[in-house]
């Protein structure tokens, strides 16, 4: 089994050195946010400041990557959270991984501040650090324009060089967009990174391998979701059916539906605006939209940009939205964290408790908001904090809608109650996918299962979190786990009685689903195509890869990561929403339209194992093989 | 009459966004989409979310949830995304 490879780099004076991961924590992490979150924890005392030079940074890639399994180019950035203190981590389907692989690395742990703006450059199992003072203020597509072709590049824009809480991290046009990693890359005056290396990645069953990736690229593209849908209208084609279902957050979640919502929908994207479909490299679904910009061929939105740039601000005008989006990518912002806040600060400006100089009713002003903040230029500036510490300031804490500090994603949760449960218990914060994605059962896919009723949604909270948690670690696109649907259900329909026996049967497995974490991995000791990406990390690295073990490779990696935020402060307090979406009902006359929380966090402990206070078990902890925090 | 709302594909099956179709239920609609657009806008129909006034059919009777004289029914195809 050949061992992943990692550089420690000290950017202060230039130092590095190479280590191998233990065959042991290999197996138990595979890599990515997971190895990211348990390296994290070993290297880094309590209490840092994650913009100081202590802090580190890692840059990782998981097993699967550059091996040419389908969706498999994703790569990894872990630090602590910007915006919340507590872990954070950060997905980009750039070609940076390939290379940074190529190059000879797994993965960088990047630590200390250089003394200039630099960049790390990573050749042929080589490191060197290069003074930049040149590339200072150059947006992610000039930096990117100005570095050598042949490189995978990971850069950051001016909002990173400021520090702006939500900066990101650009490779190519995608980008590792939440937390704030951009940010801390500005914090040691790393302008970029890049690699480049012509090493392949050996497998451990090279035929086995290229068998059972021709299989799944085929299920994949015959799958409804993954084959059509994706393809054809991206993440933009959830718009419709998000203000359908009330969850298509608009006025800053004050509503779950938006009049002019087929304005900005993904239909209309595609009719008005889509030059082409494309996406990340090795990719067989290929999600991303081209529109164009002012002229350009430019990467589109995806649906949390449409929804946050559009209802969310009240602001029905698409080119508007395609134009803010290549605007934050090209100063380096998460659009999420951007637009929540903008709607955050704009409401704290109506309701007269503050003053950013926004111009409600004007959405193309939102423009120059965008620099501003980029710049942390005049009063627009202050929002390059993000909403936490807005609220803290200027009060509204119960309508800034973020969880532990991380903006909400696109999904009004009181119409979709368990995604209110994932954004609350998420170990970054409020994201979407790292929450579990229940929207996709309970609002938007095809399934039809009862979006308000609290039972059940603990235990398929905990089930998508880690089976999310585990692709991410090897390096595959979360997408890919849509596909674990039965595409049989798309020949039925939502409305069919199949998809709401599916709906009710899945809610009714609830006893089941809170058992199961005892007993895994024995209980599933298989490989089957229900869940292919195990069978393609055994395939590819010889690791005794099976479902079980998989799903643990999940479950293990949310518990180091909350116990990291455990060890950072984070309690079971954080655990939590706005008032606005747990106690205001989105419906008036409806008073279950709000997030039943409190009904649902005690389950949701339980079913992990972890104590009334949300503290993992030592039980538990042992169980899945992680040191207790005493033991060190 | 109902009034029926297409979404995606289906919008460019039908040759229309919206239309007014007889049909006192969702499958009688779907019988009618049927007999105007042929079997492929039925089929693509039949698959969609189907919402009536502001309701999803799969959260109610499913194919037997009522569509009354003024209801608006969408059709709106099923997407995947995060
Ligand atoms: S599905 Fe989309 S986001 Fe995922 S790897 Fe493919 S193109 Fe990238």
């Amino acid at each position: 089994m050949i061992l992943p490879v990692y550089a420690q780099v000290d950017l202060t004076n230039g130092r590095w050195r190479k280590c191998t991961i233990s065959a042991k924590l290999f197996e138990q992490y595979l890599g990515g946010k997971a190895l990211g979150a348990r390296l994290l924890t070993d290297l880094t005392p309590a209490g840092l400041d994650p913009l100081s030079p202590e802090a580190v940074l890692i840059v990782n890639t998981g097993p699967m990557n550059d091996t040419g399994a389908p969706s498999s180019s994703r790569f990894n950035m872990t630090f602590k959270n910007v915006l919340t203190g507590g872990i954070a981590s950060s997905n980009c389907g750039g070609p940076f991984g390939m290379l940074l692989k190529k190059a000879g690395f797994d993965g960088l742990i990047l630590c200390g501040k250089a003394p200039e703006l630099s960049m790390v450059v990573v050749e042929d199992g080589k490191i060197r650090i290069e003074p930049c003072p040149q590339l200072q203020g150059l947006d992610t597509e000039r930096i990117q324009e100005e570095l050598p072709e042949r490189y995978g590049k990971l850069v950051i824009g001016p909002a990173g060089e400021n520090q702006v809480r939500f900066a990101c991290a650009a490779s190519g046009e995608r980008v590792a967009g939440r937390c704030g990693a951009g940010a801390v890359m500005g914090s040691k005056n790393l302008k970029a990174i890049i690699a480049f290396g012509t090493r392949e990645v050996v497998k451990a069953n090279p035929e086995g391998f290229e068998a059972h990736t021709r299989k799944w690229v085929k299920q994949l593209k015959k799958h409804p979701m993954t084959g059509d849908s994706l393809p054809r209208y991206g993440s933009a084609g959830l718009v419709s059916k998000a203000n359908a279902s009330g969850v298509l957050p608009t006025r800053n979640f004050t509503r779950g539906r938006y009049e002019h919502y087929e304005d900005v929908s993904g239909e209309t994207l595609a009719d008005t605006k889509l030059l082409r479909n494309s996406g990340c490299v090795s990719c067989p679904i290929r999600c991303e939209r081209r529109v164009k910009v002012k002229g350009k061929d430019v990467k589109g939105p995806e649906y949390e940009t449409l929804g946050l740039f559009g209802p969310n601000l009240e602001n029905n005008n698409l080119d508007l939205i395609n134009e803010l989006n290549y605007r934050c990518d090209l100063l380096g912002m998460d659009t999420i964290s951007l637009a929540g806040t903008i709607a955050f600060a704009m409401e704290l400006q109506e309701k007269g408790m503050g003053d950013f100089g926004l111009k409600p009713g004007q959405p193309e002003d939102l423009l120059r908001v965008v620099e501003d903040v980029a710049c942390r230029r005049g009063p627009a500036g202050e929002l390059a904090e993000g909403s936490k510490i807005l609220s803290e300031k200027y009060g509204g804490a119960d309508f800034a809608i973020h969880s532990k500090g991380l903006e909400l994603a696109s999904y009004e949760p009181r119409k979709s109650v368990g995604m209110g449960l994932g954004y609350a218990t998420a170990n970054r914060g409020g994201c979407h996918l790292n929450g579990g994605y229940l929207a996709l059962l309970e609002s938007v896919g095809v399934i039809s299962m009862d979006a308000q009723t609290p039972k059940g949604k603990p235990e398929l909270t905990v089930f998508f979190q880690n089976g999310m948690e585990a692709a991410s670690a090897a390096g595959f696109c979360l997408f890919t786990m849509q596909a674990m649907i039965p595409g049989i259900l798309f020949k039925f329909g939502p409305a069919s009685f199949v998809c709401r026996a599916a709906g009710k049967a899945m809610l009714a497995a609830r006893p089941l689903l809170s058992q199961i974490w005892k007993c895994m991995p024995w209980i599933m000791p298989i490989n089957c195509m229900l869940v292919p990406h195990s069978k393609s990390i055994a395939l590819a690295t010889g690791l005794p890869m099976t479902i079980g073990k998989f799903f643990t490779v999940g479950e293990r990696s949310y518990n180091v990561e909350r116990l990291y935020n455990l060890r950072e402060g984070l309690t079971r307090a954080d655990d939590a929403l706005p008032e606005r979406l747990t106690k205001t009902p989105q419906e008036p006359d409806q008073p279950d339209t709000v997030v039943p929380l409190d009904q649902m966090l005690p389950v949701y402990y339980k079913v992990r194992g972890w104590d009334a206070h949300g503290v993992p078990t030592a039980k538990r902890l042992r169980h899945l093989g992680i040191p207790l925090p005493e033991e060190g | 009459m109902a009034q029926v709302r297409y979404h995606g594909h289906l919008a460019d099956l039908t040759g229309c966004r919206q239309e007014a179709l007889e049909g006192t239920t969702v499958a009688k609609l779907l019988d009618q989409i049927k007999r105007q657009h042929g079997a492929e806008a039925y089929r693509l129909a039949k698959r969609s979310h189907i919402i009536v006034d502001r309701r999803s059919a799969g959260a109610e009777k499913g194919f037997r949830t009522p569509a009354g004289l003024d209801s608006l029914v969408e059709f709106i195809p099923v997407c995947g995304g995060g």
